[in-house]
């Protein structure tokens, strides 16, 4: 557990080029998903990324409150991203909305807003709600996971399914999945989200890094977010074990 | 194992869309996508999981909430609440009464107009999830109407996922087929291993 300042003389990467965690540069974090775990919510998701725990419950399509901010040719999917009050003993662990989360909230709300299909559900609302249990970096990337995977879940009509990852730049090194020491101490932060037809969903960066490295961070982020979306697929099967192997007979 | 569709997944050229599926599936030229997660068979897109999006035509089922000049106010469930007109149907209610009727056009885009209601006679309301209905009715309603005649039960089932069963019959026994069906609506074999839970028994309900 960190514990103060900063000890500059702390390598993010040893000098024979091994992450804190000994993980290789595009090396994810391990990643655990499962659907349907909300009996109330219409889908639901819990997500585990390295030692971030998420929950994402889904509810709608509804009635919009208040009504003035409905719009009359597609539906408005507010999304609450928000941190428990253990979820961290570090500054952006502070429970309850803040800057920081409702920013994350709108940015992520804006991303879901893009693959789902919005315009099915004219004047209505669909209610995303996100809660980090546990923060150990990369909690947008991880909150994006547990809502994509809770809205499959939930049998909304989207276009894509979506994922992503954050690349960052440590001790000059671009690396995948920032673990908290990386995140905190490193050089830039660059959290992308891809769709399945590759299209870029959400793009924030952090600190500083050359026109060269942001092209090879988007490629890395590319195949990564690919990687994610494999595991998806087989949570979301995981929940049909047991399907049709051959001919449904009805 | 059969393979699973996720949102965004071409769909096989054969697959056709019909009036049951055609939220499920997004054409974009000459090709097919899913937009939920289901499976393909027969050439039909079964979605797993599926909102509600009434269309016109739908039988649907509710519960009386309210009256008004306009008319009676029924719950479907849904973010769409119906709404039977005084000026179209003669019909005499009463707050919670159970009715069966059709989407016959929706208003201001949250209200379904329901045309020929009718009251269901006191009874059992399960309410489920609206993408398992089709596959409750079957092919050609084939597993309602085995359901019904093994039982005994009269049962009307709304494509809102609300399904009425009459209080009359073998009650416990529809009602835990239809569960069945609910929970292993993607698996194969569901129609033998339902059509071997009803036959135990003989057809005038005697267990």
């Amino acid at each position: 557990m960190f514990m103060g300042t900063h000890n500059p003389n702390l390598k993010l990467i040893s000098d024979s080029g091994q992450r804190l965690d000994n993980r290789a540069f595009d090396q994810l974090r391990n990643i655990r998903i499962d659907v349907g775990v909300l009996e109330s919510a219409v889908g639901s998701a819990y997500v585990e990324w390295g030692d971030n725990k998420v929950i994402a419950g889904v509810y709608g399509p509804r009635e919009v409150y208040p009504k003035f901010l409905a719009k009359a040719d597609r539906a408005l999917v507010r999304t609450i991203y928000s941190m428990s009050t253990f979820a961290s003993l570090e500054e952006h662990g502070r429970a309850g909305p803040n800057r920081r989360s409702n920013e994350i909230s709108m940015v992520l709300g804006e991303a879901f807003e893009n693959v789902v299909m919005i315009e099915k559900f004219p004047a209505k609302m669909i209610d995303m709600h996100i809660t980090v249990l546990q923060a150990a970096a990369g909690t947008r990337i991880a909150a994006f996971l547990a809502g994509i995977a809770a809205l499959i879940d939930g049998g909304f009509p989207m276009s894509d399914i979506a994922a992503g990852v954050s690349v960052g730049k440590a001790d000059g090194h671009l690396v995948v999945d920032l673990n908290k020491e990386e995140d905190n101490f490193g050089q830039a932060d660059l959290p992308i989200v891809y769709s399945s037809s590759d299209d870029i969903l959400l793009l924030q960066m952090d600190g500083k890094m050359t026109r060269e490295e942001v092209k090879a961070a988007l490629e890395m982020a590319d195949t990564k977010s690919k990687v994610v979306m494999d595991m998806i697929r087989k949570a979301v099967g995981a929940k049909y074990e047991g399907a049709i192997s051959n001919r449904l007979k009805l | 194992m059969k393979e699973i569709y996720l949102p965004g997944d071409k769909l096989p050229a054969s697959v056709r869309v019909s009036r049951l599926n055609q939220n499920a599936i997004r054409r974009q030229g000459n090709v097919l996508f899913a937009t939920v997660v289901g499976s393909v068979s027969d050439e039909m897109f079964m979605p797993f999981e599926m909102v509600y999006i009434p269309k016109e035509g739908d039988s649907i089922v509710g519960i009386v909430t309210g009256r008004r000049n306009v008319g009676y106010f029924v719950d479907t469930g849904t973010a769409y609440e119906g709404l039977i007109l005084s000026r179209e149907t003669r019909i005499e209610l009463s707050i919670g009464d159970i009715v069966c009727g059709k989407v016959d056009r929706i208003e201001d885009e949250d209200t379904i107009i329901v045309s020929h209601a009718k009251q269901l006679e006191v009874g059992r309301v399960l309410e489920l999830p609206a993408s398992k209905i089709p596959r409750i009715i079957g092919k050609e309603a084939s597993m309602i109407s085995l359901i019904k005649e093994k039982t005994g039960v009269n049962i009307f089932v709304g494509a809102n996922g609300y399904v009425w069963l009459s209080s009359k019959g073998k009650l416990d026994k529809a009602i835990a087929a239809i569960t069945t069906i609910v929970n292993k609506a993607h698996m194969e074999g569901l129609t033998d291993e339902i059509t071997k839970f009803l036959g135990e028994g003989d057809v005038h309900g005697n267990a």
